[in-house]
């Protein structure tokens, strides 16, 4: 008996590393979530402690809001949205029990559609300095109808994320109390938010890899790198090329 | 509480060393003196008894040597850590050279390897302690080993790797009669059932731990396996299913007592609050008498922390704001001096019981 539940325990390690392996295999074999060559701007080189040889890509992106000026939440993600990601928004922003109702919803997974480049960043950096030219422009739960819309692979990239509700009857520094509630809604996380760089691709970030923890923030300085990252089958991602970017060759430029 | 039989054998070990030194002491004070056979016929018979013991279940008859036993378990406990981090960090150091093929390779293998140690030394030695920290070993590489190949492959996290390291954890202390592994992949289990009913529902899984009723459903059922499925043969087992469904449940009802939340919203926030905190008060009584009722006392320990913590959040919603500070600090007090009348009452039963 004790060995026949060892066995089967061991069993489990390789059933659920296959899995894992099979999940990858599936996820790599059609880059229908789109593929793109990002740069260092938007795929952000994560410090590794100590004497690791570690190399992760952080996922930078941005969202329009209202006010492009400010950082604040997506202006597409709004009540009628949030009802089409299949939040119960029955309640009225007015009634009493409105705001405990909202604020105790939980996060939903969802496809997110990224553009690279394009309108959303052109609006959001003609008010506001922006770091990454990576902007969240929609999101549904379908991926193959967003799919329909955003139809162009190298243009709009389909990912996995998380949305979440927001309620807000204040406003400002001075907490104003607002005429009509608002409820709105925020992109938590895109999934995975961190890429891993295997071999070959590490070796040419291996120079670029900084081991400072302390999260200041470097100097701003031109992209270093450009990575060519593909998202799969279950709109996950993994790199496909790397390269170094100097004047010579430069990064693909905004069309 | 059960006990197994390693230390159902230390007990009886204990046991004949007490004897002896009470024999020594009536033979002093002569109030009994056996006779040169008798005497004889008692020691072979003791250290027959002793040494078949500690050749079945490798328990230490002396002081000194349970002294020595418990040095060796803590210099093996560092040296298992110590030895954990070189790995760790060696892996780090050359993680970045290695292609993906020997990231599998190497993942795949290290609970493998720390699973037929864990067999091994069962195997070899009678005592339990060293398969136990391997097979603790072992889960916890799986834990480690499962997220790191999904972070290489970049998926995104899924709520099933948490069945497969229930299945792990509950397989291997079954094996082995392990009960921290146990616990483990029993907690792993309820939270693999709230995951579901989350994603069920369209919320992302990790959310479970901030709506935590759905611990509920899989609390229950953990506490009432034991009157259903009996371990004969490691009865310390049903205990170990009664202090995981008490302990998720209560702590799922504290979390939803102090948020609010609830599944059928009609109650209203503020009712829904009360309503749990009520039901956390009743429920750890419960566990309380019911722990006095089994002779648990982790159980009867665990219903009365949570009993505390549940009155002290009802009393804190109550008089915090409308009572003066110093006179609420004395209403916890005086509470607190009656629950100890209780607990002294309970415990002068549980001492009683045979």
């Amino acid at each position: 008996m004790k060995r026949a539940l060892i066995w089967t325990a061991a069993g489990v390690v390789l059933l659920a590393n296959a899995w894992v392996l099979l999940a990858a295999w599936q996820n790599r074999r059609d880059p229908r979530g789109g593929t793109v060559e990002l740069t260092e701007r938007e795929l952000r080189l994560m410090p590794m402690p100590g004497e690791s040889t570690v190399t992760l890509l952080g996922l930078e992106w941005d969202v329009l809001s209202e006010k492009p000026q400010d950082k604040g939440p997506p202006h597409w993600l709004d009540e009628k949205k949030l009802a089409e990601l299949g939040f119960d928004c029955a309640i009225p922003v007015t009634s009493p029990i409105a705001r405990q109702h909202y604020g105790s919803m939980a996060a939903t997974p969802v496809f997110l559609v990224l553009e690279y480049q394009r309108e959303a960043w052109r609006q959001a950096h003609a008010q506001r300095k922006t770091t990454t030219r990576l902007f969240v422009v929609d999101a549904g739960r379908d991926a193959r109808r967003l799919r329909e819309r955003y139809p162009d692979t190298a243009r709009h990239i389909l990912a996995r994320g998380l949305v979440r509700p927001f309620y807000q009857d204040r406003e400002g520094p001075d907490d104003t109390l607002l005429a009509v509630p608002r409820l709105g809604g925020w992109v938590q996380m895109v999934l995975p938010g961190q890429i891993f760089v295997p071999r070959p691709h590490s070796r040419l970030l291996e120079k670029f890899q900084s081991h400072d923890l302390s999260g200041r923030e470097e100097a701003e300085r031109e992209p270093r790198f450009a990575v060519t990252v593909s998202w799969g089958a279950n709109y996950e991602p993994w790199v496909t090329a790397v390269r170094e970017l100097t004047p010579e060759t430069p990064p693909k430029k905004a069309e | 509480m059960e006990l197994d039989p390693r230390q159902k054998a230390q007990r009886r070990v204990d046991r004949i060393g007490l004897f002896r030194q009470e024999l020594a002491e009536l033979e002093q004070e002569q109030g009994l003196t056996l006779t040169p056979e008798q005497r004889s016929r008692l020691d072979a018979h003791l250290e027959g008894v002793l040494s078949a013991l500690s050749r079945q279940f490798g328990v230490d008859a002396t002081d000194s040597a349970r002294r020595i036993s418990w040095g060796m378990r803590l210099a093996s406990l560092l040296g298992g850590a110590a030895l954990v981090a070189a790995g760790v960090l060696f892996l780090h150091r050359i993680w970045g050279g290695l292609p993906t093929s020997a990231h599998v390779l190497i993942l795949t293998t290290v609970p493998l390897l720390l699973l037929v140690g864990a067999e091994y030394a069962f195997r070899r030695g009678t005592d339990l302690y060293y398969p136990a920290l391997l097979s603790l070993m072992a889960g916890v590489a799986f834990c480690v080993e499962l997220n790191t190949l999904g972070n290489v492959m970049n998926l995104a996290p899924s709520p099933h790797a948490l069945l497969a390291w229930a299945s792990f954890a509950m397989l291997v202390a079954y094996a082995f009669g392990l009960r921290l592994l146990l616990a483990a992949g029993l907690l792993l289990l309820a939270a693999y059932t709230a995951a579901l009913a989350m994603t069920a529902r369209g919320s992302y899984w990790l959310g479970f731990m901030e709506e935590s009723q759905f611990l509920l459903p899989a609390a229950a059922v953990l506490y009432a396996l034991p009157w259903l499925l009996r371990h004969r043969d490691r009865p310390y087992f049903d205990f170990i299913y009664r202090v995981c469904g008490a302990f998720t449940g209560l702590t799922a009802l504290l979390v939803l007592s102090l948020s609010g939340d609830l599944c059928c919203s009609a109650l209203g926030p503020r009712m829904a609050e009360v309503s749990y905190q009520i039901l956390g008060v009743l429920l750890s009584a419960g566990v309380v008498a019911h722990g006095v009722r089994l002779g648990q006392g982790g159980l009867v320990n665990l219903g009365a922390v949570a009993f505390v913590v549940f009155l002290y959040v009802r009393l804190h919603a109550w008089f915090w704001d409308g009572m003066p500070k110093y006179l609420f600090f004395f209403l916890l007090g005086l509470t607190a001096l009656v629950l100890l009348l209780i607990f002294r009452r309970l415990r002068t039963r549980l001492r009683t019981r045979p």
